[in-house]
């Protein structure tokens, strides 16, 4: 098992030796002379398990590195040692630093060594929890997603769109949309008749853009348009940069090259995504564009550094 | 969760009982320092004035499970670190504040309740 992290703040460099001397072996020791001294630290990525901190020091007082280090570690467990009978000061570091003892200067070892362990029993058990909390909340998540992929599914059957675009769609959705780290007060958020207007909402959307789409192609007799049609649209509500495409051409062979530019923004299987109408039109507008690339024969690519939709089409000239 | 309402137990002394009335946050257990020093089971501890050799021995065989309130006028070191060390105290206020600190522990609370009513048996144990 790995070493109890503890870090001890004091001014007095000949306690911090003796931290070390004594409890070297026991715990993984960081010793700081200073409140400074140990926030640098965290703010450089150190993490503890345990901080203990000495109340009166020059420059800045125990009760306040403890407030500042709760602000910086929302895990870390924080112990106060003092000499002197400062209230103030305690009171502050139980209210705002959420301190969980009190150890008594001069210390007894075995006194250091029973509260560093309480305290970590505690942090485990915390995380434990925390851990157990976030699978059920991911659960949740996934039966959501689930949930809204029958939309998506429904929603191909409806239009006539090959039952694996909506495969497709989950696939580039999830990599190009923005994702949200669900919590456990956000469980149950959507209640069931929303969710049912919502994926009826999405299914208006779809059908509306593929009429649309179909009268475009019929007009224009021209069925390469959708694939740059749709990459616009997809990113013109969000994205900072317009599409842009450029043409190459070969030997008998011309391409098509897209770059949507933009941000795609929230995905629709998402819980916690926007349930606005400009999300709904973007996610069916993305599930009809993939399928109208694959009947061009065209492919999308994706660019996963900045959320980018690319795609391109070759025809045959 | 509409009828749920939190247990607090209020533990005072027997010769200067607390004059503010929390019921409207909760059940009320009142608990007097010469009951003894092992407290009822509760989802709030409330300690008004204990005097230092009641923290001293006190037990609570909820530890871990109440949040406890330390309420006192003119607490000493030694209150804090008793009631920190042995009783795992989460706030510690003047008698006037506590209404306002009681009610504020309660949210915690309620949270807590909240995430256990929405995956009863995944987070039971």
């Amino acid at each position: 098992m790995d070493l109890i992290r503890v870090g001890l703040i004091d001014d007095e460099p000949q306690t911090l030796k003796m931290f070390h001397w004594e409890f070297g072996d026991r715990f993984d020791v960081h010793t700081f002379i200073s409140g400074e001294e140990a926030l640098n630290a965290l703010d450089k990525g150190l993490e503890f398990d345990v901080i203990i901190s000495d109340q009166r020091m020059p420059k800045m007082a125990g009760d306040s590195v403890l407030v500042e280090i709760r602000r910086r570690c929302e895990h870390t467990q924080l112990l106060i040692t003092t000499a002197y009978a400062d209230v103030e000061p305690l009171r502050r570091c139980v209210n705002d630093a959420g301190v969980i003892g009190y150890i008594e200067k001069p210390w007894k070892p075995e006194t250091v060594v029973e509260m560093v362990e309480h305290a970590r029993a505690n942090q485990l058990r915390k995380k434990a929890e925390d851990e157990k909390t976030q699978e059920l909340v991911n659960v949740w998540r996934e039966a959501i997603i689930e949930s809204r992929m029958k939309d998506v599914r429904l929603v191909c059957e409806t239009l006539a769109i090959p039952a694996h675009i909506a495969e497709k769609y989950r696939d580039v959705v999830t990599k190009i949309a923005i994702e949200y780290e669900a919590h456990w007060t956000d469980v149950g958020l959507l209640p069931i008749d929303e969710d049912d207007r919502l994926s009826l909402d999405f299914l208006r959307a779809a059908g509306k853009i593929k009429a649309e789409s179909d009268k475009s192609t019929r007009h224009n007799h021209n069925p390469k348009i959708p694939l740059a049609l749709s990459l616009e649209l997809i990113t013109r509500c969000k994205g900072e940069k317009g599409p842009s495409f450029d043409v190459t051409r070969e030997k008998g062979r011309m391409t098509l090259n897209a770059d949507a530019g933009g941000c795609f923004g929230d995905s629709y299987l998402d819980p916690l995504a926007a349930r606005d109408s400009e999300t709904l039109f973007r996610n069916a507008l993305l599930l009809l564009a993939l399928d109208e690339i694959e009947k061009s024969c065209g492919s999308l690519k994706i660019d996963q550094r900045n959320d980018r939709l690319m795609g391109s089409i070759t025809f045959q000239v | 969760m509409p009828n749920w309402k939190p247990r607090i137990v209020c533990a005072q002394p027997e010769n200067n009982p607390f004059k503010h009335d929390l019921s409207e946050l909760g059940d009320i257990i009142p608990f007097r320092y010469c009951d003894g020093s092992i407290l009822p089971q509760a989802d709030i501890l409330v300690m008004i004035e204990p005097p230092l050799d009641w923290l001293e021995r006190a037990e609570t065989e909820c530890k871990g499970e109440v949040i406890s309130l330390l309420a006192m006028s003119e607490p000493t070191a030694q209150h804090i670190r008793a009631a920190l060390n042995r009783l795992d105290v989460a706030a510690i206020c003047g008698l006037d504040e506590t209404f306002e600190k009681v009610e504020s522990l309660l949210g915690q609370i309620w949270a807590e309740k909240a995430k256990r009513d929405l995956f009863p048996a995944e987070l039971a144990g």
